[in-house]
């Protein structure tokens, strides 16, 4: 492959990816069966610089204790194992000795969108808007408006993490629930061991 | 040709309609309960999900007062 190709590979998928982000708020079932047959790694490589470039930026805003290069670590850990427990999950279930790790990837890769999100923008109202919040009238709409946006960010959340669970294991609604308890019964104590060591903000994303 | 080329496409689209299993409860209100609910959240999710997130954050506030303005600082300060 040769300079221009690489970089016209590069051009296009970063079109997909941008048009898939935007898709994902849209359509996010479409959306999400089109990545489940995808194999195109760069998108991935987009989704992490995007997550990397949050790090760096979240920490010129506010000072955090730790280094972002060791959050953006710690967060790939993270997304690796999440994507690794659930095929794991689809290979004792199923039987399936053979799977696709490319589209899983991606799958997951796209589920860290909304929270992707929401972080920049809590870093963002943090600069701009900085707490404490105070319950005069402005105050109080503002929180009104922060909460329900979070919410709705949740909610997006949740519906993008079961499709990738779905289109990633092929799971039924009630196996899907069930490996979402497991995933959750695992996570928790890893979220308290992480926040004891003042990292609490990696399980979340 | 443009009958080939129609089935053809129409094949495609049902091949990848019915790639994955589709869900099933096991108890037939549970299935017409959840594919009710689950459809319209396949395209345009927001027109229901922003109307809902407002009624929560709202009923929170009525509900627990101060205490959401509170969270809000936490959320801020926290992440």
């Amino acid at each position: 492959m040769d300079f221009e190709q690489l970089l016209l590979r590069i051009l296009l998928s970063s079109i997909i990816f941008f048009r898939r982000v935007i898709r994902l708020l849209i359509s996010p079932y479409k959306t999400m069966r089109a990545v489940a047959k995808d194999n195109d790694i760069v998108q991935l490589v987009f989704i992490l610089v995007s997550i990397g470039g949050y790090f760096y930026i979240a920490d010129k805003l506010r000072q955090y204790e730790y280094r972002p290069l060791l959050l953006f670590g710690l967060t790939i850990i993270n997304f690796l194992l999440t994507a690794g427990f659930f095929m794991l999950l689809r290979m004792i279930v199923k039987n399936e000795t053979c799977i696709k790790i490319k589209p899983v990837l991606l799958l997951f890769g796209y589920s860290l969108i909304p929270t992707l999100l929401w972080f920049s923008f809590n870093s963002l109202l943090y600069y701009f808007l900085p707490p404490p919040r105070t319950i005069s009238i402005l105050g109080k709409g503002f929180s009104i408006v922060y909460i329900s946006f979070s919410i709705g960010v949740l909610l997006w959340k949740i519906l993008v993490m079961y499709l990738a669970v779905r289109f990633a294991t092929r799971f039924t609604f009630f196996r899907i629930v069930y490996s979402m308890l497991i995933y959750i019964a695992c996570v928790i104590p890893y979220a308290f061991f992480l926040y004891s060591l003042r990292l609490f903000r990696i399980p979340f994303l | 040709m443009y009958h080939s080329l129609f089935i053809n496409k129409l094949d495609q689209e049902l091949e990848r309609i019915f790639e994955l299993e589709p869900n099933d409860l096991h108890v037939p209100i549970l299935t017409y309960i959840y594919k009710l609910l689950t459809r319209p959240l396949k395209s345009l999710p927001f027109v229901y999900i922003i109307p809902v997130s407002f009624v929560v954050a709202f009923l929170m506030y009525l509900v627990f007062g101060p205490m959401v303005i509170r969270l809000v600082s936490l959320l801020q300060y926290g992440f």
